[in-house]
Parts: structure tokens; sequence; C-alpha cells
């Protein structure tokens, strides 16, 4: 689950006419987010800026998968492996967040209330053009990371796979639970 | 007549590697890319050739790619009477004949240590294409020490560029295929040529890299690059430097096709060189069907 594929997955879900309103606006609004200035957690900070994309995409995948019929989701899960593994993700994710994925859910749920050059995104995600234009600058946002990850640590080097920000995670919460119990 | 359009969609037909090298000219060597032609493509070199030919912001990136093919005309000084009007293949042309002027200038002054280094740089290129085409590896070098040394290889080089960079591995004059049916005829000849060729320019990229190191002339490499790569005019691959009748076209295609065939060949040529011919012959079909679908009915 790469940034840049992630990315083509949201924008062919934006330009699908089979799809929902719902799930194509919700689409454009991910992309929206990762294309935003303004984050949950700022990508200044090199690699954990991208937790927070993560979780959004996964969240949103959550969502959208619930909305597509069905014809279409057996092509998406041929073509992207994230689909495919959606269900075991949502499992460990809610293990794990608890409460904060309900928080998360309607987080991404207001996504779709984000405007772009002053476009809703249903707006966006009917017009093409807008929806070429979006999906550009999400690219521009792609290659200016500039993550090299021959140069990171080992763990921080599979970062952008949904596994391991879901092990940071849990490691996390262990650690935590630890320190409460002693 | 705009058949062969210089367009953004032409990009995609690149390799994904060939894409990562034109855009780390860009980003510079520490900049970390993913190998994906969508981020390669639509985000770093469109948007670097809509920066530096200061296309206005609402224009889409077919009128980017047209605006900075113009502004690299401008830079090369090609002359021109209007900048409107002119076809996107004639700038390419244009473009194409100015480079490698500059190129074969560029290489007739070298030392013999940088030339040394310009070879061994197109070897390395020129093993990945072999390997990726499935034939066995000839060295730069050793294609020249046949029959020249010394400062020999410089004038080969040049002459041998001269054909080849005009439209890498596209262009090159069928009449000389001819007679090349031997062994030695085919490593000295033309093929031999082609395929050191196409190595000599992949790398010629990266040491143009370092000839210009302002932005503007920057933006000429990558155009270049981008325009060397696709290379798309069928008519330059039957030797033709202009669009002529259809009936001269079928002429040349039917010389080549009895020259690339492979029951018309020898039948002690290594495997190597019967792949290579194939190819061609692939890809004079190719061409051909190409002309021949633009044509009107009754000529064809």
């Amino acid at each position: 689950m790469d940034l840049g594929v992630n990315a083509q997955l949201f924008s062919e879900l934006a330009g699908d006419e089979a799809l929902p309103m719902s799930a194509r606006s919700l689409a454009t609004g991910v992309l929206l987010y990762l294309d935003a200035p303004v984050d949950l957690i700022p990508e200044k900070l090199r690699f954990i800026g991208l937790i927070d994309d993560m979780l959004v995409m996964i969240v949103g995948l959550v969502i959208i998968v619930s909305r597509i019929p069905e014809e279409r989701l057996t092509y998406y899960r041929q073509k992207y492996e994230a689909v495919d593994k959606i269900e075991e993700y949502e499992q460990i994710m809610k293990s794990i967040l608890g409460i904060i994925w309900e928080r998360l859910t309607q987080f991404v749920e207001t996504l779709r209330r984000r405007t772009y050059k002053n476009k809703t995104t249903e707006e966006v995600a009917q017009s093409a053009e807008l929806r070429e234009a979006l999906f550009d600058e999400t690219m521009v946002f792609v290659a200016n990371l500039g993550l090299d990850p021959e140069t990171l640590d080992k763990e921080a080097k599979l970062l952008p796979s949904p596994e391991k920000v879901i092990g940071l995670l849990s490691n996390g919460l262990e650690e935590a639970q630890k320190r409460d119990k002693r | 007549m705009s058949v062969f359009g210089f367009t953004f969609k032409a990009l995609y037909r690149l390799e994904v590697d060939e894409l990562w090298d034109i855009a780390r000219l860009i980003k510079g060597e520490n900049h970390y890319l993913p190998k994906n032609k969508d981020v390669l493509i639509r985000g770093v070199i469109i948007p670097f050739l809509r920066e530096v030919s200061k296309a206005p912001k609402d224009v889409d990136k077919e009128q980017v790619m047209r605006v900075s093919l113009v502004k690299a005309a401008q830079i090369l000084s090609i002359e021109c009477e209007n900048w409107d009007t002119v076809s996107n293949t004639w700038l390419v042309r244009q473009i194409r004949r100015k480079w490698s002027e500059a190129f074969r200038k560029r290489l007739e002054n070298l030392d013999e240590d940088e030339l040394q280094s310009i070879l061994r740089q197109a070897d390395e290129n020129l093993k990945k294409r072999a390997q990726q085409m499935g034939v066995s590896f000839i060295p730069a070098a050793g294609v020249v020490a046949g029959e020249l040394s010394g400062f020999g290889i410089y004038l080969a080089t040049t002459t041998g560029l001269g054909a080849i960079s005009s439209a890498i591995g596209v262009t090159f004059p069928w009449a000389v295929y001819q007679g090349a049916t031997t062994l030695l005829g085919v490593m000295l000849g033309p093929i031999g040529w082609t395929v050191v060729g196409v190595g000599i320019v992949a790398g010629g990229i990266g040491f143009l890299s370092q000839l210009f190191k302002k932005n503007d002339q920057k933006l000429t490499t990558v155009v270049i690059a981008i325009i060397i790569a696709i290379g798309d005019n069928p008519y330059e691959w039957f030797g033709f430097q202009e669009i002529v009748p259809f009936t001269e076209v079928k002429q040349a295609y039917r010389a080549m096709m009895k020259t690339f065939h492979p029951d018309l060949l020898q039948k002690h040529l290594p495997e190597w060189v019967k792949h290579r011919f194939n190819e061609l012959l692939l890809q004079t079909e190719e061409n051909y069907e190409q002309i021949r679908k633009y044509q009107p009915k009754e000529a064809s």
C-alpha cells in the first residue's frame, strides 16, 4: 500500500460513475486531505507525519468499501491489494484504537464538506477537469515527500505500509498497558 | 499534418526507468522518488515544465508541453516567422537537428579522459538495454577497436552519432543494410552503431546535465531528452526527412523487408543478430502500418 498507488485508487473511486455519490465525494475528500497543508500531524515531522495520512486513507476506505456495489467491489479487490485486506485492517484498528476509531470515522465523514477551488466535493467528483487537477496536485505532494527508504532506520523503513502503522500503534498500546499495571 | 503530435500522453510511452532518470535531473540525486509513472510525469516533469516555461496557471498539460517546446526552440536560436502556427513535428525536427550539431561539436572538443568516461557510461547503459532486449552485450569500445584506435574513436563516435542522434535508434538509412549480412559487416556496420548509439545517448543525457546548469538550459535538456526518447515519426524510419508520397514509402518498405526477413538471412549468423534483425522487421512493419493508416483509401 504505497502512497502513490493509493492516491490512484481514490482518484479512480472518485471518477467511477457506478458508485453512489456519497462514496465518490468521500474519495475526493480523502484526496483533498492528502493535499491539504493543515493535517492532524504535520508532514514536516518526516515519517511520523505520514501516519495520519495512512489512518485517514484506511478509515476512508473502510467507509467507502461498505457502499460499493458487489459487482464493482470484485473489480477493485482484484486490482488493489489494499481493498482486499481492508476487513483485516478494520478489525485490528478497531481493537487498537477503541474510542478513537469512532472519533476518526466522524472526522473522515466531515471531509466530505471540504471545498476545493470554491467547489464542494460532490461537484469536484462530478467534473472530470477538477478531478484531474486534484489528482495532479496529490501527485506533486507524493513526489515532494522525498522519503528515501534506504536511509531510514529499520523500524521506520516500512512505515508507509498499514501493517507497520498498525504494528507501531499496538506496540505503543502494549507499553501504555504495562505502565498502567506498574 | 499533425498526425505525430508531441503531447503529454506520449510521455507514458517511455519506460519507468527513463522517466526516473529525467525526473532525477530535475529534483537532484538525493531526492527520493518512487518509480511510478503517474508520480514522475504529473508530480515532477509537468510541474517543472510549467514553472520554467512560465506557462499561465490555467493552461492544461498539453499546452504546457507545447509552450516549453517553443521555449526550447527559442533558446536553441532556431529561426521561425510565426511561432503560433508552427506544427509540433517541425519544431521537434529542428530541435533534434540543432541538438545533434551541438552534441557533435562538443564531442570533437573533448579530452581523451572525458571521452573515456562517456564511453564507459555508455557501456553501462548499453548493458542494461542489451539485457532488456535479450541481446548479448558488445562494448562500445570493442566495436570501434576493430576499425580504429586512439583519436579515431572520436571521429567514429561523432559520425555514428550524426545519424543516430537525429532520432535515437529510429533513423538510419535503409539502403546501408542491404549488403550487411556477414558478421563483421554487422559488427562494424550501422547495426553495431545503432546498438552503441542508444547507449551513448542514454548516457549523454546524464552527461548533458553536467554541461547545462542554469535552469533555462535545464529545460532544453529535459525537453530534448523526452523528444529523443519518443522519436515517433515513422517517415524517418524509412530514411525520409519529410512527408513523401505513399508509393515511395512502399518501395522502401519492400526493400527493407527483403533485408530483414529471417528466411533470406544467411544461416551462419549468430543468434543475437537474428534476434536484432527480427526486432527491426517488426518495427518496420509497425511504422509502415502507422503511415498506411492515414492514407486515403485509393492509395492503399
